[in-house]
C-alpha cells in the first residue's frame, strides 16, 4: 500500500471511494494523469477550469477516509468532493437516484477521533450550493438531504445475518422517520474531519441498484461523474471570483 | 373550536409559513411586513397571523430554550405548518457579520436527544438555508451554533463554534422529527436589539421572502 505524502497537492480534490472509479473521473478532466497506481489510494492529476484538481480514492469506510483525507489535508488540499455509491433508506429515493448530501448520520467510530459527539457531521454550504447548481446546470433531478453513514456494510443490506439484527432494523427506521435519504460509509467522517481542519468538504451519492456479492453488477456512474466534475467548476469559479 | 394546547391559535387558521421570534426581539417589523393580528396569546406564546405576498404566515414568540421551542414547532407541524425560520438570538464567539446563518448545531441541549440518537446531525434544510444566504446577502455569515441549555454554564464543547445559543439544534432535530422544512438567523443577544429599525424591516422581509420563495419551490 502506497500512500502519497509529496508536498504539492492542488487545492482540489475529488474523492471517490472505489479507485475504480478514478479512471472514470478523468474523462471529464483536462490533461489526466494517474500518479499513483496502487489500491486503494490511487492518485492522479488533471484539469478543470483549467485548474489543478487531484483526484484520490479513499478506499472504504472511516478509517480508510481518515488516512488518506488527513494526508491530503496536510498536503495543502482544502476542498474536497467525495464521489461515492450508496444504497437507499428513503422510500422515495430509488434506485439510480442522486444524492447531495447536506450533512450525515454519524453510525461510525472514526469521527469521534475529529468532533466530540454532539458535533453535527455536515457539508460546507458552498460546495452543496455549487453541487445543486451544477445539477440545475445539466438538467440532473438531484436530491439534497442527510444521508447515513455506517462502518457494517452488511448490517445494512442483510441485518438479519447479524446478532444485532432487532437494533439495526429499529435504528433504521429511526433514520427513515428522520428524513435520511441514503446509506454509505464515508461521508459523516469526511465532514467531521474537515469541520475539524477548517477546510471545506461535501459528497454526492448515487443509489446502486444491484448489491452483488460476487462483484459482476455494476450501475453506471457517468452522471455521477460529470456532476461532481461540474461541482467542482462552479466551487473553482466561485473562488476565482 | 380545536386549538393548539399550548400555543393556543385555532387549529383551522394555522398556515404552512411560520416565523418563531425570540422574546428578545422585537416582532414590530413581521408585524407590519405582514398586516398581523393577533389571534392567541397563551403563556409564552403571542401569536400573530397576516399575510405575505398573498400567502397567510403565522409569527409566534416563543419562550425561552429549546423545550417550549419543541412544543410550538410540534404543535403547529400537526395543524399544517410546513417551513418555518426562527429569528433567535446567540451569544456570539467568532461571526463577522449582524446575523448568524447556522449550516449546523451542536446538540448540547437536552431536547433533540429525545427526538433523535446523537448521530443524527442537527442541520437546517438545505434549500431554505441556501435562500436565507441568497436573500440576506452581506447581512449573514455562516457558522457553526452550539446549542445548551444553560448559557452561562460552562462550555465543554473542544470544537470552534461561531456561537452559541439555547434553541437551534432542537429546532432542527424536531423539524427533521415532523418532516418540515426548518432553518434560522441569529443576532447577537450582547448587542442592543436592531431589529425594530431599518435593520431588523430589512432582515425581516429577507426571511418572509426565503418562506415564500421555499415553500414554493416544494
Amino acid at each position: 500500500m502506497t500512500l502519497a505524502t509529496g508536498p504539492g497537492a492542488p487545492r482540489y480534490a475529488l474523492l471517490p471511494g472505489d479507485p475504480g472509479r478514478v479512471e472514470r473521473l478523468l474523462e471529464h478532466l483536462q490533461d489526466p494523469v494517474v500518479t499513483q497506481h496502487e489500491p486503494p489510494f490511487v492518485e492522479a492529476l488533471g484539469r478543470v477550469e483549467g485548474t489543478p484538481v487531484l483526484v484520490a480514492a479513499t478506499g472504504m469506510g472511516g478509517p480508510s477516509v481518515a488516512l488518506s483525507v488527513g494526508r491530503l489535508v496536510a498536503r495543502g488540499v482544502d476542498t474536497f468532493v467525495r464521489v461515492g455509491g450508496a444504497g437507499s433508506v428513503s422510500p422515495e429515493v430509488g434506485f439510480h437516484q442522486i444524492v447531495v448530501a447536506s450533512a450525515a448520520v454519524r453510525h461510525e467510530g472514526a469521527s469521534s477521533h475529529f468532533l466530540p459527539a454532539s458535533g453535527p457531521a455536515v457539508a460546507d454550504p458552498g460546495v452543496v450550493d455549487a453541487l445543486l447548481r451544477a445539477a440545475r446546470a445539466q438538467g440532473q433531478s438531484v436530491r439534497c438531504g442527510v444521508v447515513h453513514t455506517k462502518d457494517s456494510f452488511f448490517g445494512e443490506i442483510d441485518p438479519a445475518s447479524t446478532p444485532l439484527e432487532d437494533d439495526l432494523r429499529s435504528a433504521w427506521r429511526s433514520w427513515q422517520r428522520l428524513g435520511v435519504l441514503a446509506s454509505e460509509m464515508e461521508a459523516a467522517v469526511l465532514f467531521c474531519l474537515a469541520t475539524r481542519h477548517g477546510v471545506r468538504a461535501g459528497a454526492v451519492v448515487k443509489v446502486n441498484d444491484v448489491v452483488q456479492v460476487d462483484g459482476a453488477a455494476w450501475t453506471d456512474d457517468d452522471d455521477l461523474c460529470r456532476l461532481a466534475v461540474a461541482g467542482m467548476a462552479e466551487l473553482i469559479r466561485s473562488d476565482r471570483g | 373550536m380545536a386549538e393548539l394546547y399550548h400555543l393556543g391559535v385555532a387549529t383551522s387558521l394555522v398556515p404552512r409559513l411560520a416565523v418563531l421570534v425570540d422574546p428578545m426581539l422585537s416582532t414590530a417589523p413581521l408585524i407590519a411586513a405582514t398586516g398581523g393580528r393577533q389571534v392567541a396569546t397563551r403563556r409564552e406564546y403571542v401569536n400573530h397571523l397576516g399575510l405575505w405576498d398573498g400567502q397567510p404566515v403565522l409569527v409566534t414568540t416563543v419562550g425561552v430554550g429549546a423545550p417550549p421551542l419543541a412544543i410550538a414547532v410540534e404543535e403547529l407541524a400537526r395543524a399544517g405548518m410546513r417551513t418555518v425560520v426562527l429569528m433567535g438570538t446567540a451569544t456570539f464567539v467568532d461571526v463577522d457579520t449582524s446575523w448568524l446563518l447556522p449550516h449546523g448545531a451542536v446538540r448540547g441541549d437536552g431536547t433533540s436527544a429525545q427526538y433523535a440518537p446523537l448521530a443524527f446531525p442537527a442541520v437546517p434544510d438545505p434549500a431554505l438555508r441556501a435562500q436565507l444566504a441568497d436573500e440576506t446577502g452581506g447581512h449573514t455569515s455562516y457558522g457553526l451554533v452550539e446549542t445548551v441549555d444553560v448559557l452561562d454554564g460552562a462550555s465543554t464543547c473542544p470544537m470552534t463554534i461561531a456561537a452559541r445559543d439555547l434553541r437551534c439544534a432542537a429546532l432542527f432535530v424536531v423539524a427533521a422529527a415532523k418532516g418540515v422544512r426548518a432553518a434560522a438567523v441569529l443576532t447577537d443577544a450582547g448587542t442592543p436589539d436592531t431589529t425594530g429599525g431599518r435593520a431588523g424591516h430589512d432582515m425581516a422581509e429577507a426571511v418572509l421572502r426565503s418562506l415564500t420563495a421555499t415553500d414554493i419551490e416544494e
